[in-house]
């Protein structure tokens, strides 16, 4: 075996080795929503039920006087793990354990807002958090 | 040589599903949907409901109203090696009532006839 393939082949069980003590996890409640999956929700004009017929049953409905409000809830979450000391699992007699993590989950909430009659009054979403991604600096 | 290849294959294939794993969950009853076609606004009374689907999970006053909210949950997991994915979705049955106890609306929606297996944690 030349020296160039030796190296290669090193270089090829690094990487193997170190994706091997990486974990990459993923969680979705629910799928979500967009903004321009509720454009056509016009206050005043659309109904409940034409919304129900677009987006769904909502999670949750709850009353609010003679207001009623009707919650859609969908989570993202993301979690990225390395242990470097699974490295050391081939030639140590012991498996200590030098992790680094993190774990992100945005949720978000699409609220609709109806009278009595079921027209929708307002519409929003409660919160909108930034987009997660796969990262495991912790600090 | 063509043999010793094929063999490699399967020992790769049998590694990579000695680390696969697949789980599934629920949360309550599947939704008859012939039961819920038999929901007739302005003559199916409250006690029929409770009849057909059980107590509900949730009573909700919302506008003067009573609604019934049955819900059930299903979820779908996909393990392979250092890779995972968890989806989570939910069928949802909301059953309106007028103030003398017959069957205003309903509104029903389902989705975990979309839920799916899957492992790739990357992209949508």
């Amino acid at each position: 075996m030349r020296r160039g393939q030796a190296v290669t082949a090193l270089c090829l069980l690094a990487v193997v080795l170190t994706l091997g003590s990486c974990q990459w996890r993923r969680l979705t409640v629910n799928d979500p929503i967009k903004p321009e999956d509720v454009a056509f929700i016009q206050p005043g004009q659309t109904s409940l039920a034409e919304v129900v017929a677009k987006l769904g049953a909502p999670d949750e409905i709850k009353g609010a006087g003679h207001l009623m409000v009707a919650r859609y809830r969908f989570r993202d979450g993301k979690y990225f793990k390395i242990d470097m000391g699974r490295l050391l699992a081939f030639w140590s007699p012991v498996t200590p354990e030098m992790s680094m993590a993190r774990g992100q989950v945005e949720t978000d909430v699409f609220q609709v807002v109806t009278d009595s009659r079921g027209i929708v009054r307002e519409q929003a979403f409660a919160f909108q958090s930034p987009a997660t991604r796969f990262n495991p600096w912790p600090f | 040589m063509r043999g010793w290849g094929m063999v490699l294959m399967l020992v790769a294939s049998l590694g990579l599903l000695n680390g696969c794993a697949f789980f599934r969950g629920h949360f309550g009853e599947d939704f008859d949907a012939e039961a819920i076609a038999t929901l007739q606004k302005g003559t199916t009374t409250r006690a029929d409901v409770a009849s057909r689907f059980g107590a509900p999970d949730e009573i909700i006053h919302a506008a003067d109203r009573d609604i019934f909210h049955y819900r059930r949950y299903d979820s779908k997991m996909g393990f392979l090696l250092v890779i995972s994915r968890f989806n989570i979705k939910g069928d949802h049955l909301y059953v309106f009532f007028n103030r003398d106890g017959i069957v205003d609306d309903v509104i029903y929606g389902k989705r975990t006839d979309r839920l799916e297996f899957q492992v790739w944690p990357f992209g949508d």
